[in-house]
């Protein structure tokens, strides 16, 4: 109808402009009034995601004397609301969960968490509520509260829910997540914080007398990421927490000083991205030293994609024959996706992985190969 | 243990099973909101962020077939799949609406070209363009303003008139998109994305005609449509 009664406005037009402009009397269609705030229903701004994670495992030496692979089986969840008035987005609500079943569980940095989980387990790994611009110029002070990832090092901008490849909060400080009250937005012109009192309940969400820790890092704002390909900051924490891979029963005193880097090279290719953490700090009387190096990279089409890294963790005795030991594992993965989306709203791939543990406390020389299915939807 | 195995897959097969998820997840979104928004909109007071899904339209697959046929060409599967969502920013200085913000992926030849735009929500016409993610080693050159700056002042009307001129009328002074150049200095082997970028802009400007400005330039694209089979018929 609106194509008919077009081509006749283009005739009686055309005829008498002399066909010189095609759209001399064309006009864009009256808006209709907006809609009135009060009919935006519950699910408005709703997001629910579900996802699936398969992961099979071998460790070579362990299969020899087992015959047993690590099986993993999960799937979860995610949910988040976000809260608005008529002018303003004021909060946001996010959880994400996974019911999880392992078989015969092996040490692998692809999960972390399963070092000594049990065959069934729920696991919350993000649960919290945002607060934006709480105070002063929109921008400058914001609140997350809840269960979410810890303020150290690169963890806080990267999504590792579905990677095999792990960044270092997981050895640093026992695990990657954490319940916590923390503030971020722009400390300056060029520089953004993030820091919060982070509960330092450790991979089994325990408190066991610990005062918590103050956390927080420093780092390039985004403006660098997107002009640059550049991250890079700066962390500290410094308090008590528990850790049941430390060796060290009750709170553990704690202080740590990171920093980290991560550098996109964009080329013909694809794109390549270098990232390295490093930390050192004491657990109780302990040093601990941290690094970790990486290297990413995807096709264009976002279809492939490869990866390796370097870890090194060190945590010297505490001289009660408990919690010293050196962690140094190497990593490759190759990655075929079937959906990748830029924002992460779908992902869905297979990838295969090596990991070779060159100092394990488990036993060193051990090499573990992987297949991972993830889908994420 | 056998038994457990069982249960696990039951499980999980259960799981599968379930009808596809009514929501979607995160979109194309400004890393930092409120900074981005507040350097674009000095006088800004305040924003909203909307998640817009084209799977939660009534009609949300005739929307996207839609969207293929105006964008004028194939949607990339991985970068443009039809439940992707997106995030749609309005700004506001007290009551006032101050303008619309809206970004798209679009897949340039080194990786994603994220194309944003500042657009007046009376005119619908692009106050500002500009690039979050920019995965191109034309980079630099994409990013300066010789080439971000001609892309203001137009509206998706001027888009739709393209598609007519650059078929029938090449060069006509009233095709304000076909005298977007590529800006001096890009790399030959960044070209197609300063074709992506371009597309990036048009495929916005549809999307913000849709989830905020109720479709109002469809005249423009059926006019285009209409002269161009004209003109093909024409001896």
């Amino acid at each position: 109808m609106n194509g008919f009664r077009s081509s006749l406005i283009l005739l009686a037009t055309t005829a008498a402009a002399g066909a010189a402009d095609p759209f001399a009397g064309v006009e864009p269609r009256a808006a209709a009034p907006p809609a009135p705030a009060a009919t935006a229903g519950w699910t408005d701004n709703l997001l629910f995601r579900k996802e699936i994670y398969l992961l099979g495992a071998a460790g070579k030496d362990d299969f020899d004397e087992t015959d047993r692979a690590f099986s993993r089986l999960s799937a979860g969840f995610e949910i988040q609301k976000r809260f608005s008035t008529a002018t303003k987005t004021v909060a946001s609500v996010n959880y994400q969960g996974r019911l999880v079943y392992r078989d015969h569980a092996l040490a692998t940095a692809a999960d972390a968490m399963g070092m000594d989980a049990e065959r069934w387990t729920y696991e919350t790994h993000n649960a919290y509520a945002e607060f934006y611009n709480v105070l002063g110029a929109p921008g400058r002070f914001s609140l997350r509260a809840g269960r979410y990832y810890l303020p150290f090092g690169l963890n806080a901008q990267t999504d590792t829910h579905g990677t095999l490849l792990q960044l270092s909060n997981d050895r640093v400080f026992g695990a990657d997540r954490d319940w916590q009250v923390t503030a971020y937005g722009s400390a300056s012109e060029h520089l953004d914080y993030l820091v919060g009192y982070v509960f330092g309940a450790g991979p089994d969400q325990k408190l066991d007398g610990q005062a918590g820790l103050a956390v927080g890092r420093l780092g390039l704002n985004s403006d660098y990421l997107y002009a640059r390909g550049l991250e890079a900051g700066v962390s500290g924490a410094f308090g008590e927490r528990v850790d049941p891979h430390a060796g060290i029963e009750g709170a553990i005193r704690t202080w740590r000083l990171g920093a980290d880097l991560r550098q996109r090279i964009d080329t013909d290719l694809g794109p390549f991205t270098l990232t390295g953490e490093a930390a050192a700090g004491e657990d109780e009387e302990a040093t601990v030293w941290s690094g970790l190096a990486q290297a990413d990279w995807l096709l264009p089409s976002r279809r492939w994609g490869a990866a390796a890294q370097y870890f090194y963790f060190e945590r010297e005795s505490t001289g009660h024959g408990h919690g010293g030991g050196i962690d140094e594992r190497a990593s490759a993965t190759l990655t075929r996706y079937f959906r990748n989306d830029v924002g992460n709203a779908a992902l869905h791939w297979i990838a295969l992985g090596l990991e070779r543990q060159i100092q394990a406390p488990e036993g060193d020389g051990e090499t573990v190969a992987m297949v991972q299915y993830y889908r994420y939807w | 243990m056998k038994r457990s195995a069982t249960w696990a897959l039951g499980w999980l097969a259960g799981w599968l099973a379930l009808a596809p998820a009514a929501f979607g997840a995160i979109g194309c979104t400004l890393a930092n909101p409120a900074r981005d928004l507040k350097a674009l909109y000095p006088d800004l007071t305040s924003y909203r962020e909307d998640v817009k899904e084209l799977a939660k339209l009534p009609d949300g697959r005739a929307a996207y077939e839609a969207l293929r046929a105006r964008v004028g060409g194939d949607l990339d599967p991985v970068y443009e799949a039809y439940d992707v969502p997106y995030t749609l920013y309005s700004v506001f200085r007290g009551e006032e609406k101050l303008g619309y913000v809206h970004g798209v992926n679009v897949p340039g030849r080194g990786g994603v070209i994220q194309v944003f735009l500042a657009v007046d929500p009376e005119t619908a016409a692009i106050g500002r363009m500009f690039y979050q993610r920019l995965e191109s080693p034309g980079g630099a050159a994409l990013r300066s303003p010789a080439a971000t700056v001609p892309f203001a002042g137009l509206s998706l009307a001027d888009f739709y008139k393209h598609d007519y001129f650059a078929a029938a009328d090449p060069g006509n002074e009233a095709d304000r998109v076909g005298q977007l150049a590529p800006p001096a200095g890009l790399p030959e082997a960044a070209r197609p994305d300063w074709d992506a970028a371009r597309r990036g802009v048009r495929k916005n400007l549809i999307l913000l005609d849709l989830f905020a400005f109720d479709r109002r330039h469809e005249p423009f694209f059926e006019r285009a449509q209409a002269a161009q089979k004209k003109k093909e018929t024409t001896p």
